[in-house]
């Protein structure tokens, strides 16, 4: 099985080397699948390019900025284009434990899902504290999730998921740019993919400043609804 | 309708269409684009020679003063080119940004090659 770790950095030069460390070692101890990863360097004004290519990092950087969005489906693209089996998004903060992986993985490797989400608060052992405010929304979300698509999702915002080939095809080819991780678990069950959540571990952000800031957040609340239920109204693509 | 509005009317369409032509000319607007003004211009001339379309027509809606018609029609033909033209920005910006991303992945592509027998001698 190849698997193809797809890491969206934007301004990520404190926490970029510590990342692909971390990776390089998890890829050292457990050689049961082929672990490539590419970073998406979109268009950072750091440092971040300058140590992806100075430590020859596999990196594609965007010519232009194109938002979380279009950086995570140019990873989709290259895994479409390279036949990976399965491809995994994986922060370029540092908040993701990349041992979580084999658990993330498991459900594809049997065959059970096409895509599944990385949750912080499925089992509530993760050691990732967050504040009340954003948690509300988080339940918020997760109940507008479960009222469209009737699947129960617990932290629709996570960006640690795993998409199979049949996943990644879907989303190289149409994949939100905003603030896509909610809305795209939307479109993918609309499309009657098998969404699955399994707990993972996460850490508090260690450098830099998150994409959603609190100013914005009623914004970004109202913005998600809309395209949620939006997206919700799909219709099925006939094959 | 007084026949200076009509004047009017008929000054500023002419004026426009020349804008419009001028601004074709120096290919700053395509010629498709410049179909819809040239044919919002033609409508503003005929209105103004046959005022009595509008009146009869304004009759019909029961809209008491024919030039609010008017400003209401206009209101509505500017309202669908500005929804167009969002329709095309989206449009545009998912062509822009399919772009990018392909121009972005080949050249790491290019580069992954230009490395690979290098790290292979390693």
């Amino acid at each position: 099985m190849r698997v193809l770790l797809i890491i969206p950095a934007y301004n990520e030069q404190d926490n970029i080397r510590k990342v692909i460390r971390s990776i390089e070692e998890f890829v050292d101890k457990k050689p049961e699948y082929d672990l490539d990863y590419i970073i998406i360097n979109d268009g950072s004004t750091d440092d971040t390019g300058k140590i992806c290519r100075e430590n020859h990092f596999h990196t594609i950087h965007l010519i232009q900025n194109l938002k979380i969005g279009g950086a995570v489906q140019t990873g989709y693209l290259l895994a479409k284009m390279k036949e990976y089996d399965v491809a995994v998004q994986f922060d370029g903060d540092g908040q993701h434990d990349i041992h979580s992986l084999d658990d993330l993985l498991e459900p594809i490797r049997k065959g059970e899902s096409d895509f599944v989400v990385g949750s912080r608060f499925l089992l509530g052992t993760s050691s990732f504290r967050s504040t009340g405010m954003r948690r509300v929304g988080i339940r918020f979300l997760s109940g507008i999730l479960r009222l469209v698509t009737g699947i129960h999702i617990t932290d629709p915002t996570s960006g640690f998921r795993a998409a199979n080939k049949k996943a990644i095809a879907f989303l190289a080819d149409c994949y939100p740019v905003d603030y896509p991780e909610p809305e795209s678990i939307v479109a993918l069950a609309k499309h009657s993919f098998r969404v699955k959540e399994v707990q993972v571990n996460m850490f508090e952000r260690e450098g830099g400043v998150s994409s959603i800031s609190s100013w914005k957040s009623v914004y970004y609340m109202f913005k998600v609804s809309l395209s949620i239920l939006c997206t919700s109204f799909q219709r099925k693509k006939e094959n | 309708m007084s026949a200076l509005l009509r004047v009017e009317m008929i000054v500023l369409a002419l004026v426009f269409i020349t804008i419009v032509f001028v601004t074709v000319n120096k290919r700053r607007l395509q010629m498709r684009y410049s179909l819809i003004w040239l044919l919002i211009s033609f409508a503003v001339i005929v209105v103004a020679f046959f005022p009595q379309l509008i009146m009869w027509l304004s009759d019909v809606v029961q809209i008491q003063t024919p030039s609010n018609l008017l400003y209401l029609l206009a209101v509505f033909a500017l309202l669908i080119i500005a929804f167009s033209h969002t329709v095309n920005l989206s449009k545009q910006s998912e062509k822009i940004k399919r772009l990018v991303q392909m121009v972005s992945i080949e050249k790491y592509l290019q580069e992954e090659q230009r490395i690979a027998p290098q790290e292979e001698r390693k």
